[in-house]
């Protein structure tokens, strides 16, 4: 029996056949049958001989474009920093891999940026969106809103957590370094 | 209206030690997303037995064994409580639950879409509450649902049921003590929509034919089972 759109199904659930439907998210094509692989609600778009089931239950979290990230700065390059995603925000699912992304020197702020570390150093906590995802390890990053970029930062001389002093400037209650930073209006004082 | 009596053989008659007919199940409820902190989760009654099933992931395995370069890896702990029996249980792994737990793993592997999460690890615990025979089924059948719960891709769900001989009669769903005192015990795990068998086990002495009419009874049972475990799905999420 065909699905409607509105059905509740389970895994293995017959939708369709390939000769009518295209099988998108939570579906596959199994010979020649499409069928459900997710416990959801059938969305059929018949415009575009799309069906899809919308999961009910939680789906294993996946990293795609506008998709806010935490992450960790791994490594500041001359045009590059390294971060690692270590989770998304407001997702308590733990992320399938671990993933690396990039945010690049013109990425980072709005407006002219001179070197990247003034933006970024090794270790500091970073709230950024996704602009890009290609293949399993190439994600591109920006942090150029007010709500994105540094939520926790690092000193570099003696690694305690800074309290921000300024717009763009941090100072470390141990030593007193004060260094520059491009950091989120969601700063952890 | 002509009502054909069959004697000789055990059509609908309670032949059993608890009054089951011979292709009775025992009474199941299932419960989907009972544990908050799991990613998916199942609870499961089926006669005597409670069993609690938790899975989480798929996530990245810091065991560098475990991972894949192409598919995910099913790590399973299927574990009996030390007061789910009668004498008490030596707490900790064992032969049989190391022996359980792998063939748990394979028999929820082939519904699993695992090439979907490269490098990934799917860990899967079952734990036994109480046992009156029969826990292996129990324990696939409530993982299904818990790792449909999870929301992790799956081809179909698994169901698992047992059947065997007791008293010269091939039966469904062994009780603890016809699995104790019977003389075959056959548990079978498949996938209802498409009918494929993930896991066949056969323990004890039969015939040919005793062997076939047992498995045709454990795949009708799971078909039942089947039923239960949508319902359990349905009652989480609605309709």
């Amino acid at each position: 029996m065909k699905a409607k759109s509105g059905d509740f199904v389970l895994p293995g659930d017959f939708l369709g056949v390939s000769e009518e439907f295209v099988p998108a998210e939570g579906a596959y094509d199994d010979d020649g049958d499409i069928k459900a692989m997710v416990v959801g609600m059938v969305s059929r778009d018949d415009k575009n001989k799309r069906i899809f089931v919308v999961p009910e239950a939680g789906s294993p979290p996946i990293l795609k474009k506008n998709t806010t990230i935490l992450g960790q700065i791994m490594e500041v390059r001359g045009q590059r920093a390294l971060v690692k995603i270590h989770a998304i925000k407001d997702n308590p699912r733990k992320l399938v891999v671990s993933f690396v992304g990039g945010i690049h020197v013109s990425q980072a702020q709005k407006g002219y940026l001179a070197k990247l570390t003034d933006a970024f150093h090794i270790g500091d906590i970073i709230e950024a969106r996704i602009t890009k995802v290609v293949g399993l390890d190439n994600i591109d990053l920006k942090t150029s809103q007010k709500d994105l970029g540094v939520v926790k930062a690092m000193c570099t001389r003696c690694r305690h957590f800074m309290d921000q002093t300024d717009k763009n400037e941090v100072t470390c209650p141990n030593c007193d370094q004060k260094e520059k930073r491009k950091i989120s209006m969601n700063y952890q004082v | 209206m002509i009502i054909i009596l069959t004697e000789g053989t055990n059509l609908g008659t309670k032949s059993r030690d608890d009054g089951r007919a011979f292709d009775e199940l025992r009474p199941l409820t299932i419960e989907a997303g009972v544990l908050e902190r799991a990613d998916g989760s199942a609870y499961l009654e089926f006669g005597g037995n409670k069993v609690l099933v938790a899975v989480y992931g798929p996530k990245e395995s810091f065991i560098r064994r475990f991972q894949r370069p192409d598919r995910a890896y099913i790590r399973c702990r299927y574990n009996m409580a030390p007061f789910s029996v009668d004498d008490r249980k030596r707490p900790g792994p064992d032969r049989r639950s190391v022996e359980i737990s792998k063939i748990t793993a394979e028999a929820l592997q082939p519904a699993i879409l695992l090439e979907k999460y490269p490098r990934s690890v799917i860990e899967i615990f079952i734990e036994v509450l109480e046992a009156e025979g029969g826990t292996r089924c129990a324990g696939i059948t409530a993982a299904s649902v818990a790792l449909a719960d999870a929301g992790i891709p799956m081809r179909d769900m698994v169901v698992a049921c047992a059947s065997g001989k007791v008293n010269d009669e091939v039966v469904l769903d062994l009780s603890e003590v016809e699995d104790k005192d019977g003389q075959a015990d056959v548990p079978v795990a498949i996938m209802p929509r498409s009918g494929k068998i993930t896991l066949l086990q056969s323990d004890g002495s039969l015939t040919p034919e005793e062997f076939e009419k047992a498995v045709d009874l454990a795949v009708e049972g799971c078909q039942s089972i089947s039923k239960v475990q949508k319902e359990a799905l349905k009652n989480r999420y609605g309709e």
